[in-house]
C-alpha cells in the first residue's frame, strides 16, 4: 500500500512538473474555452517553430468544402516536454484534432489533443484555460 | 501522460522522489554522488516553483519616478497572483509591447525568469565560467581571473561579469547592462545603472541555488533581494529532442507569421509593432 503511495506520489510530482510551467499568453484572449470541438482532416502543414507550433489541418465542412484550420500548439520546447518530436506530424496524415475554437467563428483554435487513427494521443496544454501563470 | 513521463529525464524524477518523504525504493543506493563544490559545470534546470513568468520577488523595492514612469507604459501579458499589483493589469492584446514579443533578446535576469527558459549550462575554464542560455542560443562571460569589473563597460544586453570564489559560495557582480530590457515578463524596469550581485551555490550533486540582488537606484529606492532559486542538475536539456541546448531563436519572420495566421485577436500582429520606449 506504502509502496503503491509513494508511486502515486511521484507520478503526480512528474505530472505536475511536466503540466506545470506549460501556459497560455498569445492568443488565448481570442479563443472560446468553453468550447470544444473535434474535427477529422488531413494534414496539410505541421510547423515547428517559436513562438508557438501549428498545425494546419484540410477539413471539409458539411458541403464538402476543405476549410483549412490553424491550431496553435506550445512552444517546440514544451512540447517535447510533453512527448513530442519535430517529425511528430507530417503532411498528409489524417488525424482528429480536438481543440477551444476561436471566438469569432475563424478556423482557428486553441488547447489542441491529437488522436491518431492507431490509438496513439498528443496532447498540448498552450491555452488550456490554465491561469496566465505557473500555480503550485 | 504515462509515456511522457517515462520522457522525463532524470532531474524531474529526482523531484519526484525527493517529494515524498521516506522509503526510497529497494533496489536504489541512496549514497549521495559525490561532487566539487566548485565545479558548476553541466545543466541546471529550475526546480522548484515558481519556475517562470515571475518576478526576481514579490518584494519589489518602491521606485523612483524615472521607474515608475517606465513601468506605467508597460503593456504586458502576464500576471503574479502571489504579489497583486506587483504587474500592471494584463493589456488587451493588441497593447502588447513585451520586447520579447518583438524577438527582442530577453537580457539578464530575465532569462532566468521566463517560463520557457530557466536552464543553463556552465563550462568551467582556467579564466572563466561562461554560462549559456538556451533561450536565443546565447551565453554570458564570468571572468574568473581576478580582474575588477569594469568602471564605464559599453551597455550590452548580458552585461559585464567578473566572478570569484568565496568559501563554497561562487559571488559574481556584473554591471554594463543597458535599459533595453524588462527585469522579468511583469515588464519591471530597470536602468543603465543597474548592478547584479549574485550568489551560486552548488548544494551537493544534483542541486544548486542562486540569490540574485539587483542595485538600481535610477529605478528602485532600495536593492531587490530574489528568493532563493533553486536549480535541478540535469544530464541534458529537457527541452531538446537532442543531447545539446536547443537552438531556442525567435525568429522574427516566424514570429510575425504566427500573429497574422493564428491568433484570432484580428490578426493583430501587434505585440510585434508595439515598442515600450
Amino acid at each position: 500500500m506504502k509502496s503503491r503511495l509513494i508511486a502515486l506520489m511521484a507520478l503526480t510530482a512528474g505530472l505536475l512538473v511536466i503540466s506545470g510551467p506549460v501556459v497560455a499568453h498569445h492568443g488565448s484572449q481570442g479563443y472560446d474555452l468553453t468550447k470544444r470541438v473535434t474535427l477529422k482532416g488531413v494534414v496539410s502543414q505541421f510547423v515547428w517553430a517559436n513562438p508557438h507550433c501549428q498545425i494546419y489541418l484540410d477539413v471539409k465542412d458539411e458541403t464538402g468544402k476543405v476549410v483549412n484550420w490553424a491550431v496553435e500548439l506550445n512552444n517546440p520546447g514544451n512540447l517535447i516536454r510533453l512527448g513530442w518530436t519535430h517529425t511528430a506530424l507530417k503532411t498528409g496524415d489524417q488525424i482528429s484534432l480536438e481543440f477551444h475554437p476561436g471566438k469569432e467563428g475563424k478556423p482557428v483554435g486553441i488547447c489542441a489533443d491529437v488522436f491518431f487513427p492507431d490509438g496513439r494521443k498528443l496532447h498540448s496544454s498552450q491555452g488550456c484555460g490554465l491561469p496566465q501563470e505557473p500555480e503550485l | 501522460m504515462l509515456a511522457a513521463v517515462a520522457l522525463v529525464p532524470s532531474p524531474y524524477m529526482t523531484f519526484a522522489q525527493t517529494a515524498q518523504p521516506s522509503s526510497p525504493p529497494k533496489d536504489q543506493t541512496t549514497k549521495p554522488l559525490p561532487f566539487d563544490p566548485h565545479d558548476l559545470s553541466g545543466i541546471w534546470v529550475r526546480g522548484k516553483v515558481p519556475k517562470g513568468n515571475a518576478p526576481l520577488s514579490g518584494d519589489r523595492p518602491p521606485m523612483t519616478p524615472w521607474g515608475l514612469a517606465k513601468f506605467n507604459a508597460v503593456r504586458g501579458s502576464f500576471t503574479y497572483s502571489r504579489a497583486p499589483g506587483i504587474a500592471p493589469p494584463i493589456a488587451p492584446e493588441n497593447e502588447w509591447n513585451d520586447p520579447m514579443l518583438q524577438c527582442e533578446p530577453a537580457g539578464y535576469p530575465r532569462v532566468m525568469l521566463q517560463i520557457f527558459a530557466p536552464l543553463m549550462r556552465f563550462i568551467q575554464t582556467p579564466r572563466e565560467v561562461v554560462e549559456f542560455f538556451e533561450w536565443g542560443h546565447t551565453y554570458r562571460d564570468i571572468w574568473t581571473d581576478g580582474r575588477k569589473p569594469l568602471v564605464d563597460p559599453e551597455p550590452t544586453y548580458y552585461g559585464y561579469s567578473v566572478g570569484r570564489w568565496d568559501g563554497d559560495n561562487f559571488v559574481v557582480d556584473s554591471n554594463g547592462f543597458n535599459d533595453r530590457t524588462w527585469t522579468d515578463p511583469l515588464g519591471s524596469p530597470h536602468s543603465d545603472q543597474m548592478t547584479l550581485h549574485e550568489v551560486f551555490h552548488r548544494v551537493d550533486h544534483d542541486h544548486l541555488e542562486l540569490v540574485i540582488t539587483l542595485t538600481d537606484p535610477k529605478t528602485y529606492t532600495r536593492p531587490w533581494v530574489s528568493d532563493k532559486m533553486d536549480f535541478n542538475w540535469a544530464p541534458k536539456s529537457p527541452r531538446s529532442e537532442n543531447e545539446e541546448f536547443r537552438e531556442d531563436f525567435c525568429i522574427y519572420s516566424d514570429q510575425t507569421s504566427f500573429f497574422k495566421k493564428v491568433d484570432p485577436v484580428g490578426a493583430s500582429d501587434a505585440p510585434v509593432k508595439n515598442k515600450v520606449q
